[in-house]
């Protein structure tokens, strides 16, 4: 695999948390998510992409003909995805699915 | 172009995909390593050729031709917060629109649309799901039944349709652009606070005209006033990640010689025009040993940096944000930077030059413009003198 593509899902906090855990050359990469930018490695394949924690929708909102919502969605947790260089340790992760 | 000195050139190859360079000195191809990981089930980053939307794979560069020559697009990241850019199942709120079959003529990407039918009926079909407030850019193709131009209103009561972004009409039409024949490419936008979050898309009231149309090819950013490209979700929101391309071992290659050598890129386009947070490491020479020593272009909306730094003294100089040339030239322990056609610093360092790697990279974040256009690239492995470099950079 040339990256190791991870899904974290959990509370804003974990999984937030966890983003700024994210480590290059022992360094947090992103101690201050959502602050900053992407960092990259020694490689163009070195990536550590994030994406911004969304909450999922457990079940949708239900509308009339009229357009009204009728029942309001219900959501979840909140879902991120990683892309990190290949062979990172992914097992401190605390909401990896 | 011609640039003389210069002795490996950008030239994307079309047979194979690949982002390659001719070196003129080895007579070889030299290839650079392309990353645009899959954050989703595909890569989200289409590209039109020859009138076809086109997805592009995981890792496929991302470059077209322009007026005839090579171009390579760093694109940012974003992400498409419409579930399905070819939709045939309702979102959000809809309510007497119709789903059809229809082959857009663009590739098999838009195989579908939303059918509104006339006037008698508020018709309206949303999607998304955007934060409370902020900024949102929705872009979307329409026909019109009757094949005239579209007439997009901001009111209810006029023109043919209009545009919603969180759960108003209050947008703005960025632009109504004619992709071929009579189907055009609508791109809106609105910033403020969202009175609906769920409900962005398209609504046709009584009060305007009698005109039945189908829409497809729905694309919403957040975070952003201006369109991003088309991010083509399927059943799920998308995010395509930022481009990102690296050449190494360019000193075994000959592309670059030992402690010495020269680089020079031009840019399209301003490199970020809506962006408070800098962005580092937009092109960036280093040493692959050693990532603390490098020589890199970093910019924000305000201002371009070029920095030397690892080699003893650190150098920023700043230059205007419209510049579009850059040219490095280094040589031991001396390296001169240039903006447009001036030398603009030059400084002995306490160690030798020693650059093998060069890379650029798109922001992380969706920002205006949406992408950077490279359109010359060239490297020497011999440093060359500063009335050489400025004629070369006065070719591009």
């Amino acid at each position: 695999m040339i990256y190791t593509k991870v899904t974290l899902k959990g509370s804003k906090a974990a999984v937030l948390a966890d983003i700024r855990s994210i480590q290059k050359d022992g360094e947090a990469a992103y101690p201050n998510y959502p602050e900053g930018y992407e960092v990259t490695g020694s490689s163009a394949f070195d990536r550590y992409v994030v994406t911004p924690p969304r909450q999922e929708v457990l079940n949708p909102a239900t509308y009339n003909g009229a357009g009204e919502e009728v029942t309001p969605a219900v959501l979840g947790d909140f879902i991120s995805k990683l892309v990190l260089p290949a062979g990172y340790d992914t097992s401190h992760f605390a909401t990896k699915v | 172009m011609s640039l003389g000195p210069f002795t490996t050139h950008l030239i994307p190859f079309t047979k194979n995909g690949k982002l390659q360079f001719w070196n003129d000195i080895t007579k070889e191809i030299i290839e650079a390593d392309f990353s645009r990981p899959n954050i989703g089930a595909t890569s989200g980053s289409s590209v039109w050729r020859n009138d076809q939307l086109i997805e592009l794979a995981e890792n496929e560069p991302d470059w077209d031709d322009k007026d005839g020559c090579p171009v390579i697009k760093i694109r940012t990241q974003a992400g498409n917060l419409i579930l399905n850019f070819d939709p045939t199942v309702n979102e959000s709120a809809a309510s007497n629109i119709s789903y059809v079959l229809k082959d857009w003529g663009f590739g098999s990407s838009l195989q579908n649309a939303v059918s509104y039918g006339d006037n008698s009926l508020v018709r309206f079909r949303y999607g998304g799901s955007l934060p409370a407030s902020g900024s949102a850019c929705l872009s979307f193709y329409v026909e019109m039944n009757d094949g005239s131009e579209p007439v997009l209103a901001q009111n209810n009561n006029s023109g043919d349709f209009s545009v919603v972004i969180g759960g108003a009409i209050s947008v703005n039409i960025n632009s109504l652009t004619l992709i071929s024949g009579t189907k055009y490419r609508v791109v809106s936008s609105a910033t403020g606070t969202f009175s609906n979050q769920n409900n962005s898309g398209v609504i046709k009231y009584t009060g305007q005209s009698s005109k039945g149309f189908v829409v497809s090819g729905f694309t919403l950013v957040s975070g952003v006033t201006t369109y991003q490209g088309d991010i083509p979700s399927n059943g799920a929101v998308l995010t395509r990640s930022a481009n990102s391309f690296q050449f190494t071992d360019l000193v075994t290659q000959g592309v670059l010689g030992v402690n010495q050598g020269s680089f020079i890129i031009k840019l399209n386009n301003q490199i970020f025009k809506e962006l408070g947070t800098t962005i580092d490491d937009f092109v960036y020479l280093s040493n692959s040993a050693d990532s603390s020593k490098y020589i890199r272009l970093r910019g924000n909306s305000s201002s371009i940096s070029i920095q030397v730094v690892g080699y003893g003294t650190t150098i920023t100089q700043t230059v205007p944000v419209s510049t579009r040339k850059f040219a490095f030239v280094w040589n031991g322990k001396n390296v001169k930077l240039f903006a447009t056609d001036t030398m603009v610093n030059e400084s002995a360092q306490a160690d030798d030059i020693d650059i093998t790697q060069y890379g650029t990279q798109g922001p992380s974040i969706p920002v205006v413009p949406s992408l950077v256009e490279i359109s010359a690239m060239a490297f020497s492995p011999i440093a060359l003198t500063e009335a050489q470099t400025i004629v070369e950079l006065n070719k591009l």
